[in-house]
């Protein structure tokens, strides 16, 4: 028996990669190998005789489906497969397979962290200390030093006291409020309710027993936004999501509270975010998504010292790739022996097939 | 004296049960959260707030012996509570200072000499320097940090364009862009914490505060300090290890001892070189604990890929330090510790060990307890 052609431009890492091989017959370019996106011409090439096609941010247009049609399953490594068209697959009859929770603990972990880099001031301080504030005179042998058990940045420094100045408080005993309870706020729960926070969450999709099962209390939007301390993005895109987020909801937050962003800017109004921070409505936010990336460099949030800002890589660690591997051999295994795929993102396609 | 503590818990607990009147004459001094204000009257009786607590001022000797008239309990925070205050207070049975260090504030002799027992609220910053730690080596090895920065105040991640841009990659799609130039190729990357091994140095107050975050993050935990036995963190599924195999396995290192004898030029350079070149160590204790020169090296040379740093040698730093021109490593002027917080942290910690005295137990906090042993 002959093993199906399958073309990888994802990166797929081992052993996931291997145990493909041996199912499959394959070609790994594009992304995976040049990190260059692969143009539509080259892609359609590369896609004549393959039946299976793994892919990560190429764009898999109509046309590109149109033009190799011994294609029978696509599989984007990705949370949402937004570069792929899916109207085109489920046309063609291809079930299209996507990699939900990817990178949910990147994700989760980068919110630990800049929630409370923002309210801590690490990053601030960590700039301040860089552009030379709160130093001392220079000294000739930093190690030249009477070590004293006890060592304290500012008493003796007039004007120049971080430890008032920049004293913030803790996540403990606060309260997080999710908008949407996926993959990322399944994560994010334990991690934060081991830090004594309580949590609130709004998700018209999941079932109230389950979030109580989980620690967390079932919200309104309403109540989220009025009621935490921390209010956290974590939808995707929809037509239900984009715009979801607007001037009445920042209107209803607390003015210590903070405002999380690491889903995507669309879902937000950039006009009633920017004012919020500007009137000081809202004590601050963390942002790493925008409407346009890059963010144009004179737009005023960089400017803000009450925001955290960086640029899309909440969910760029190293061991993502790791996890969408591991579900691709899995769903390549599914395909190889007939049995239907997990995790499939055209549900529509099999009602046809 | 333990007997005399014990027969007033036990009237207490009566009191509570009949709702009766309560039992202890107070002072408070301290600064107190009021949240916790029914508790303290399950124990205290004709509660009086005084002092530092209400005035932002310490009350003078004086005073405070006039106030200290038939008080038996007394909560206090910043107050000196010499041994002349101490000779006059004969109603009171026991001292609660809600500091870190008792004796910087109470003459801890002479109320020993008095068999007084003094409470401390030791770890009342714990939480407040767990969370700093765990966060400063999220910014470090996610580029946290470095990115708001380069962001903020310059414009290589804004004023750019990239090869894959063009056309209609907006909206929904929105990367920031998957050129090799571009933030995602150049600071992404990173690891995750989630399945990784956390070594933690030192058990006390503060790192049980930090394992228990880093355990909730899904790492596995290897703990040295000579002071705790394996029992202690088997509800972390932890091991005690020595110091050299922490070092040598870990991919995320927190440092969080005292400074002693003993720790002093502890992380020498010696267990400094046994690090992963993927590892990362935060260090929010003290900066003798470590060789700052060696560490120096490490992060220069990238034998090791980053630092999260709260604490040094020579603070503030001196202007034109070589650790300021570090790209892998994260400094913050020594503010581990400055939490708003930390009046609710005292306030629980010691209403929960005066509980325990006074239910005939040994509280762990107590600076003198010779004083319960009889």
């Amino acid at each position: 028996m002959t093993k199906p052609r399958c073309v990888i431009t994802a990166e797929v890492a081992e052993p996931y990669l291997s145990r493909i091989k041996e199912m499959c017959d394959v070609t790994v370019c594009g992304w995976a190998t040049d990190k260059r996106l692969m143009p539509e011409e080259e892609l359609i090439e590369k896609l004549q005789g393959a039946e299976i096609f793994i892919v990560e941010f190429e764009q898999v247009t109509e046309r590109v489906i149109g033009s190799c049609p011994d294609l029978r399953l696509i599989m984007c490594v990705r949370g949402n497969p937004v570069n792929v068209d899916a109207a085109a697959c489920t046309a063609r009859g291809i079930p299209l397979l996507y990699a939900p929770g990817r990178n949910a603990n990147s994700v989760a972990e980068y919110i630990v962290g800049a929630m409370v880099s923002l309210i801590r001031s690490i990053a601030r301080s960590y700039h301040e200390i860089k552009s030379g504030r709160f130093l001392g005179s220079p000294k000739e042998d930093i190690y030249d030093v009477d070590y004293r058990d006890d060592t304290v940045w500012s008493m003796n420094t007039p004007g120049a006291n971080p430890y008032l100045e920049l004293k913030g408080f803790e996540v403990f005993g606060k309260t997080f409020g999710m908008v949407g309870y996926g993959a990322v706020g399944r994560k994010l729960a334990g991690i934060l309710l081991a830090m004594g926070m309580k949590i609130l969450a709004f998700d018209p999709y999941v079932r109230p027993e389950e979030l109580l099962a989980g620690g967390i209390e079932p919200a309104s939007l309403d109540d989220v936004f009025s009621r935490s301390d921390f209010v956290s993005i974590q939808c995707k895109v929809t037509d239900e999501t984009k715009g979801m987020i607007g001037e009445r909801e920042f209107s209803l937050m607390k003015p210590t509270a903070i405002f999380i962003n690491t889903a995507r800017g669309i879902i937000v109004d950039q006009k009633a975010l920017v004012e919020a921070l500007t009137e000081k409505r809202i004590a601050g936010a963390v942002l790493d998504v925008f409407w346009e990336e890059p963010l144009p460099s004179n737009h005023p949030l960089l400017g803000m010292d009450n925001v955290l800002i960086t640029p899309h890589i909440a969910g760029a660690s190293r061991d993502v790739p790791v996890q969408h591997s591991l579900m691709v051999a899995d769903e390549i295994s599914r395909y190889v022996n007939g049995e239907r795929p997990k995790r499939l993102f055209n549900r529509e396609v099999m009602k046809n097939g | 004296m333990a007997e005399r503590l014990r027969m007033a818990a036990g009237r207490t607990m009566e009191h509570e049960e009949t709702g009766g009147e309560k039992d202890m004459k107070t002072l408070v001094t301290a600064r107190f959260d009021k949240r916790y204000l029914d508790e303290l009257k399950t124990i205290a009786t004709d509660l009086r707030f005084d002092g530092y607590g209400v005035h932002g001022v310490k009350m003078e000797t004086g005073a405070l012996i006039r106030a200290l008239e038939g008080v038996e309990l007394l909560i206090t925070e910043f107050e000196d509570i010499t041994r002349e205050v101490l000779d006059q207070a004969d109603s009171l049975k026991i001292i609660v200072c809600c500091r870190n260090e008792a004796f910087a504030s109470v003459d801890i002799d002479a109320a020993t000499q008095k068999g007084i027992p003094v409470i401390c609220a030791g770890g009342r910053n714990a939480v407040a320097v767990a969370e700093h730690a765990i966060a400063l080596l999220m910014c470090v090895s996610k580029n946290i940090a470095l990115t708001d920065h380069l962001l903020k105040y310059t414009d290589e991640l804004t004023n750019c364009t990239y090869s894959d841009k063009q056309g209609e990659r907006r909206n929904i799609i929105s990367e920031w862009s998957l050129d090799p130039r571009a933030p995602f190729a150049l600071y992404g990357g990173g690891p995750e914490m989630y399945g990784k091994i956390f070594g933690q140095i030192g058990f006390g107050s503060i790192g049980r505060e930090v394992a228990k975050r880093a355990y909730a993050l899904g790492m596995k935990l290897l703990i040295y300090d000579p002071y705790v036995k394996q029992e202690e963190v088997e509800h972390l599924e932890a091991k005690m290890v020595d110091l050299e195999t922490l070092m040598r396995e870990s991919d995320f290192i927190s440092v969080n001892c005292n400074v002693t004898p003993e720790t002093r030029g502890m992380i020498s350079r010696e267990m400094i070189n046994l690090m992963k070149p993927t590892a990362y160590l935060v260090n929010t204790a003290r900066a003798p604990i470590m060789d700052y020169d060696a560490l120096y090296d490490a992060l220069k040379e990238k034998r090791i890929a980053g630092a999260g740093l709260d604490v040094f040698p020579v603070e503030p730093i001196p202007a034109g330090d070589k650790l300021l021109g570090l790209k892998n490593t994260v400094l913050t002027p020594h503010l581990a510790g400055s939490s708003r917080d930390i009046i609710g942290h005292q306030t629980e910690i010691i209403l929960g060990q005066l509980k325990i005295l006074l239910s005939g137990g040994k509280p762990r906090l107590i600076c003198n307890p010779q004083v319960i042993k009889a």
